[in-house]
This record gives structure tokens, C-alpha cells and sequence, in this order.
């Protein structure tokens, strides 16, 4: 600390913001390395701790929800007010959750069902979003197939299951197809609207730029649909996961769907509830990185959450 | 002149279906579908006009459309007051929203077994189901809707000297009623897709269960008369959702379908 620098000789907190801004900047001024951990620190350490108590602070609901899940079945069991069996106490989920993670079991069924779930999210992505390009461009073929697609976003995927597994048969293709099938309306739809929505100057000044059609397609009408696109991509994400449960439900051997159902069915009630959180957890990463993807990808700032 | 907008769009539409179903009807017939599996559309008629005949179909609709039409009830009586609380009281909010995320993604599919044990195998578990499916979307576009509210109209009826509770039946919920509904749409369609793998997973009636029984016995023609229904039921269910959008929401202006 011998060494004077034109910094020392102001208050602790000019010092820090001088510091901070050069910080920002990249470029710390020449301290002594003792000052400079020191400062470093100061700056880090404030965020932090506040970020920590932040965070804690926002999931309290969650530590509440948590904390009376523990305290009921307990006071149940205490006083016979209701048979716990139904429903155990937050700490035997959670270590019924933490067995299934060590030994494998969870793996196993996640894998098979992330699979599911994202190639047939996938397919639906590769056919739909260039289908309703096509269809959106042009007004006669929208009209032509708007009341048929209504009709089929209508109908619940799940009831043309038994349909695919007769065409398919019980194996994975029928799952993926079914998958594919619930993801691909929305996508589809929302593609169609966005298209539709599109400003028709950018076409017109892509056409006298005589770009080719190709291009048109991928360069301006691809970005400008986009927000649109990724909303329907969203609901497909999500009904996607539905629709792998309850197609695991009724007719799997593997998949997290299948342990809900398995374990239930042999009255392994932590078990089914370690599954069932397990499926929360998949849907809120799906959610997540949906929302990453979205905000690392769309050109249009003005996109919302 | 919105009748009439409407009759045309319909007639627009004519062609597409007719050829949808001209399709249905030839390929099978050529042999390019496997007529066992995927039988010709008129074959699925006759099969509907049976089931509509000896009554079948109608038990079915009216129980699905019981536990649907239970939960539905239940959950706008439980959900637009919390969702106008919520959206109300924002500290509250940020308190539950963590909580509300992690529930919203818990399909409730997985906690139809969950449903089952409390609740039993009769009815109530599958109109829980309904409730606890259809809630989500109500609420969280309540709150967005109450958030969203014109603060002009809220600062107008506070000069007035409103009190809080005419400020919330006759301003906030008025202004909020647009996005509250798209909720209530959205969760209509939902609910449909639930209730059907509900009453197929485990159940012995409703549209699901007539879909489930008729592809165990092989009888497709009838399977997919009750596809044909839900199908139909679902259109249904939308536009007359829409129609009374656009009659409650008259002042506001028209609601696309």
C-alpha cells in the first residue's frame, strides 16, 4: 500500500467508481497487486452476496411450498387427520430422487425420453416451418388449407395414437410420429401467421434486388417470421413433453412417462413423486433453453421474453 | 355484414375439405392404405351415423363434456380471482411467480396417478385433472392482463374516488377481460388434449374411452368416428368461444379466430 497513485488521495468510493469505470473498461490502473485483489474484490463481492441473497429471496416461495409439503404429511401421520402414505413428506421424495440418480435409473429413462421428445420436435421443426413459408406466401393455397389445418390442430394427438401405433406399430416410430404430429400445428400455424404478418416492402425490395427464390425465402422471409415462428415453436416445446407423457403412459416399457405410471401402479409413492419432479425439472430446462436460444438467436431486439 | 363475412370464409374453406375428404375416401379404396387400418371416410360416416343411432356416442360426449365443463368452472372460480389478486399485488407475485413456473410445468399428466390416489378413480380425480390443467393459462393471462390494465383508467377511476372493490369489478376486470379470455381459449383447447389421454389412461367412458375400447375390439371405423367427434368437438368449442369473445368484447373490437 506504499505506493501512492493519484487514486488514493480521493474517498474510498471515489476511488472504487474511478476503478470501476476502468474496470468496465478493461483496464485496471496501475496498482500494486495487493490494491488491485483488493479492489477486485470490493467490486465482485457486493454483486455477488447481493445476487446470493437475491436469489435466495425470490425462491422463498419455493422453500415454503417445500417446508409445508415436509410439515403436513408429518402432522398427518401425527394426528390420522389423512392417510401419508398418498402423499410423503418433501425429504423421502427427495431422497427417493437422489436414488434414482445414483443408480442409474433416472438416466435411463430421461435419455430414452429426451430422445422421443426431441426428434420428434425436431421433425416437426424441419417439416412445418417450411411448409408454412410455402403456404403462407401464397393467399390462394392459405385459404385452401386454413380450415383443414384448424380441423387437425383440433384434434388432440393423442387420440390418433392407437392409428399410428396400427400403422407404425408399438416401437419408437409411432412415439416420435406422435411427437411430431403435436409439435407441428403450432410451429406450422404460427409460421403461416408470420409470414402473413410480414411486411411487404421487404419482399418487394428483395424482388428488385432480384434475389432468387431460395434466397427470398431463407435470407428475408425466415428472419422476418422468426419472432412469430419461435412463439409456435414454444407452445410445440411444451405440448411436445405432454404428449411424451401421456404416450409413455399408455404404451412404453422406458421413459420418464412410463416411471410415473410403473411405480404408481406398484405403489412406490416416493418413487412416482421423485418421477414426477424429475419431469417438472425437464420441462423448466426445456423452457430455459428455449428462452436462451431465443434471445441468443432473434435479430429483432424488440423480441419479448 | 359479420354473417355474411363469416358464410364466406366458410365457403372459402369448402374446397379444401372437400378434397381432404375426396382423398380419405379414394385412397384407401385404391388400395394405397391398408382399408383395415385406414378405412374410407364413408365407412367412417356409417359408422358415426351407428354410434349416433344407438345413443353410444351421445353417453360419451355428455360425460366428457361433464368433467370437462366441472374443471373448467372450477378453475376460472379459483383462478381469475388469483389471477386478479395477483396481478393486483405485485409483491405478491414476485413472491409465488418461482412456485407458479415450477407448477405450470408440471405436466398434469404426471400428476394424474397422483390424482388417482387422492382422490380416487371416479370422477372427481379426472375433473381435478381438468381444473389443475385449464388453471394455468387463465391465471397467468389474468395477471398479464390485470398488469397490463391502462394506467389512464386507473388514475381516471381513482379521481372519482372508486372504491377498491367497484375499481376491481368495474374497471380492472373489464380492462383485463380481453387477455383473461385468449387465457380461457387457450386453455379450451388444452383441456380437450388432456381429457382425452385422461379418459384413456384410465376410465370407462367418455370420448377417450370410446376411442381406447373401440381400438382394443378393432373396430376402427367407429375409432375414428370418435376422433372424427373430438375433432368436431374441439371446432366447436373454439368458435363458440370466440363468438362470445367478440359479443362480450364488443366496445373493444372484433377478436380473430
Amino acid at each position: 500500500m506504499a505506493s501512492t497513485t493519484p487514486e488514493q488521495s480521493g474517498t474510498l468510493v471515489q476511488t472504487l467508481s474511478q476503478s470501476r469505470q476502468a474496470w468496465s473498461e478493461n483496464s485496471l490502473p496501475a496498482l500494486n497487486p495487493l490494491t488491485r485483489l483488493a479492489l477486485v474484490v470490493a467490486h465482485s463481492a457486493t454483486p455477488i452476496g447481493a445476487q446470493v441473497l437475491m436469489r435466495v429471496r425470490r425462491l422463498a416461495s419455493i422453500f415454503l411450498f417445500a417446508a409445508i409439503w415436509e410439515a403436513i404429511p408429518r402432522l398427518a401421520g401425527q394426528f390420522d387427520l389423512f392417510d401419508a402414505t398418498f402423499i410423503p413428506p418433501c425429504s423421502t421424495v427427495v431422497k427417493a430422487f437422489v436414488e434414482i440418480c445414483l443408480d442409474g435409473t433416472l438416466i435411463k429413462h430421461a435419455s430414452i425420453s429426451l430422445e422421443r421428445a426431441s426428434l420428434g420436435f425436431a421433425l416437426a421443426n424441419v417439416v412445418a416451418i417450411p411448409l408454412g413459408l410455402a403456404i403462407g406466401s401464397f393467399r390462394m393455397v392459405e385459404r385452401f388449407c386454413d380450415p383443414i389445418l384448424q380441423t387437425f390442430r383440433q384434434t388432440a394427438a393423442m387420440a390418433l395414437f392407437p392409428v399410428f401405433i396400427m400403422l407404425f406399430g408399438i416401437g419408437e416410430p409411432s412415439k416420435i410420429i406422435l411427437i411430431y404430429w403435436g409439435a407441428q400445428w403450432p410451429i406450422l400455424l404460427s409460421t403461416i401467421a408470420g409470414v402473413k404478418a410480414m411486411d411487404p416492402l421487404l419482399i418487394k425490395a428483395a424482388k428488385s434486388m432480384n434475389v432468387s427464390t431460395s434466397q427470398l425465402f431463407r435470407k428475408v422471409m425466415l428472419p422476418a417470421a422468426f419472432p412469430s415462428i419461435f412463439t409456435g415453436m414454444r407452445l410445440a416445446a411444451t405440448n411436445s413433453i405432454l404428449i411424451l407423457i401421456a404416450a409413455e403412459m399408455i404404451g412404453a416399457d422406458r421413459g420418464l412417462g412410463y416411471l410415473v405410471y410403473d411405480s404408481q401402479v406398484r405403489y412406490e409413492i416416493p418413487l412416482m413423486y421423485a418421477g414426477i419432479g424429475s419431469l417438472s425439472l425437464l420441462g423448466l430446462a426445456v423452457n430455459y433453453v428455449m428462452t436462451a436460444v431465443e434471445k441468443h438467436i432473434s435479430w429483432d431486439r424488440r423480441a419479448k421474453r | 355484414m359479420n354473417r355474411s363475412h363469416t358464410l364466406g370464409r366458410i365457403a372459402q374453406g369448402l374446397p379444401g375439405i372437400g378434397t381432404f375428404l375426396g382423398l380419405w375416401e379414394v385412397l384407401p379404396r385404391l388400395g394405397l392404405f391398408n382399408q383395415e387400418y385406414l378405412p374410407p371416410f364413408t365407412r367412417v360416416v356409417i359408422a358415426l351415423w351407428a354410434i349416433i343411432i344407438n345413443g353410444t356416442l351421445l353417453t360419451h360426449v355428455a360425460i366428457s363434456l361433464e368433467r370437462s365443463l366441472g374443471g373448467f368452472v372450477l378453475a376460472t372460480v379459483v383462478a381469475v380471482p388469483m389471477g386478479l389478486l395477483l396481478g393486483w399485488y405485485p409483491r405478491v407475485e414476485e413472491f409465488l411467480d418461482p412456485l407458479l413456473q415450477l407448477f405450470r410445468q408440471t405436466s398434469v399428466l404426471a400428476l394424474f396417478p397422483v390424482f388417482i390416489l387422492v382422490f380416487g378413480l371416479g370422477e372427481l380425480s379426472k375433473v381435478f385433472l381438468i381444473f389443475w390443467a385449464v388453471q394455468w393459462p387463465i391465471l397467468l393471462n389474468t395477471i398479464l392482463g390485470v398488469r397490463e390494465v391502462d394506467p389512464l383508467l386507473l388514475k381516471t377511476a381513482r379521481s372519482m374516488n372508486v372504491s377498491r372493490l367497484h375499481m376491481l369489478t368495474k374497471v380492472v376486470l373489464p380492462a383485463a377481460f380481453p387477455a383473461m379470455f385468449l387465457g380461457i381459449r387457450l386453455a379450451a383447447t388444452y383441456s380437450i388434449l388432456v381429457l382425452v389421454a385422461a379418459e384413456m389412461i384410465g376410465a370407462k367412458s367418455g370420448l377417450g374411452y370410446l376411442l381406447f375400447e373401440s381400438e382394443q375390439l378393432f373396430k376402427i371405423p367407429t375409432m375414428f368416428a370418435s376422433i372424427a367427434t373430438m375433432s368436431i368437438l374441439g371446432l366447436g368449442l373454439n368458435y363458440g368461444l370466440v363468438a362470445i369473445g367478440n359479443r362480450v368484447n364488443a366496445w373493444k373490437g372484433a377478436v380473430n379466430g
